[in-house]
């Protein structure tokens, strides 16, 4: 139930570690998405026709743990939306991901007309390869179904707004992911060029990966500024990384790095706390990652944070909690680990305790040392 | 029609826009959703 003290001494104690200083005690944040589902004992098919399964399945990780934070309490994307529409790329199997293989359309010739008016271009061209329903001849039909589509979107909305209110009201954890952007590069290769394509254009054609990169900027930043127009105390703009991972540090600071840190300056400038979720390991970018600006939090999937916390001082760090030991460890393993994080992470501030990944599948965690780790955190991870 | 002409009525007919500033914050905004 909603107790305003301790849900804003929560929110307090996140926007603290991830300012980089040192709050009261070190923070627990819930990374759980469609974890969610199968430890309510759902499927993905069935929450997305009962959105009260829906809620229910992503609220009973906001009561059955304990949390200073959360990112996820709805799936991340408008399913019906999206099937209204015809296509896209994300699968629904039993978690939603993006799949490749299903992403490329987009020629590697084409990059002129995506920086010459990219919005244009997004809406009559690759929208219309991507979805049915855009390919419609008849413009009334069309029209009305795409009319449809938008309803289905603004449901989901009102599904998380609702969904917000639970989270508050009755499990009094605080949602602290209003906001999210992907990177344009990692647009590219998620929606429109795919892996290999991507890949290849990096190496052949790079000069107009960086511009197209530096045009879609303005569309991910203006978005965020005119949805998300201030900071809100404790709360982090999300922005999941895909493919740097893949990338030499070379080809990373052609087309990746510039518009990254422009965006990241532009948002620290203005107040925001952004939340990079580096996926797997980063290590061989740490030259560029020292370069990004106070307000920046790190999640870090398989690097070693001990290194990492050494050698990037000018971000909060977050994760550290195997997700691998959470699921085949035993309890006192996982509690091993945590107080491990705890002891060697947590001096100076500036850490989150959470998981190493996104929590999708149900071999990611067993809920009793999920439950373990975090009621350990919370009585140990005192300053 | 083109879809982003589509686009434009929806946001004129639906969201209200005002003026072209509205506009072009819906056009930027309903562009991200179709990247899915």
């Amino acid at each position: 139930m909603y107790d305003e003290k301790t849900y804003n001494e929560k929110l307090q104690r996140m926007e603290t570690a991830m300012r980089n200083k040192t709050p009261d005690r070190v923070p627990v944040l819930c990374m759980s998405d469609n974890w969610a589902l199968s430890y309510a004992g759902y499927t993905l098919e069935e929450i997305t026709n009962d959105d009260e399964k829906h809620l229910k399945a992503y609220e009973k990780v906001l009561s059955d743990f304990p949390w200073d934070g959360a990112h996820y309490n709805v799936l991340t994307r408008a399913v019906k939306y999206i099937r209204a529409l015809g296509g896209g790329t994300y699968k629904e199997n039993t978690t939603l991901q993006v799949e490749s293989g299903t992403v490329l359309c987009m020629e590697a010739d084409e990059y002129d007309k995506l920086i010459e008016n990219p919005y244009e271009f997004i809406i009559n061209t690759i929208a219309e390869r991507k979805y049915g329903l855009l390919q419609e001849t008849d413009a009334e039909k069309k029209y009305s179904g795409y009319c449809s589509a938008m309803d289905e979107f603004f449901k989901y909305k009102k599904l998380g707004a609702e969904a917000n209110r639970r989270a508050k009201e009755i499990h009094n954890v605080p949602m602290v992911r209003p906001m999210g952007f992907f990177h344009p590069l990692d647009l590219i290769l998620d929606f429109m060029r795919d892996f290999s394509g991507t890949m290849n254009d990096i190496k052949r054609q790079p000069k107009k990966v960086a511009e197209a990169c530096d045009v879609l900027l303005e569309m991910c930043f203006d978005n965020i500024v005119n949805f998300y127009p201030k900071h809100q105390t404790g709360c982090c703009i999300f922005n999941p990384m895909h493919i740097p991972e893949f990338l030499s540090p070379r080809d990373f600071g052609k087309v990746y790095w510039p518009s990254y840190k422009k965006i990241m300056d532009r948002l620290s400038e203005l107040g925001y706390v952004t939340l990079s979720y580096y996926e797997r390991n980063y290590e061989h970018l740490y030259d560029y990652l020292k370069e990004l600006p106070v307000n920046t939090v790190g999640l870090f999937e398989d690097d070693d944070l001990r290194k990492t916390k050494k050698e990037l001082s000018n971000m909060a760090i977050a994760g550290g909690m195997d997700c691998y030991t959470l699921y085949y460890g035993t309890k006192q393993n996982c509690i091993d680990m945590a107080k491990g994080l705890i002891d060697d992470l947590a001096p100076g501030g500036g850490y989150i305790f959470t998981t190493n990944r996104i929590l999708h599948s149900p071999n990611d965690a067993k809920a009793e040392n999920l439950l373990a780790v975090n009621e350990y955190v919370m009585e140990n991870g005192n300053y | 029609m083109t879809n982003y002409e589509m686009i434009l009525r929806y946001i004129k007919e639906n969201l209200k826009a005002e003026n072209e500033k509205d506009t072009d914050k819906w056009v930027k905004f309903l562009t991200y959703q179709l990247l899915n």
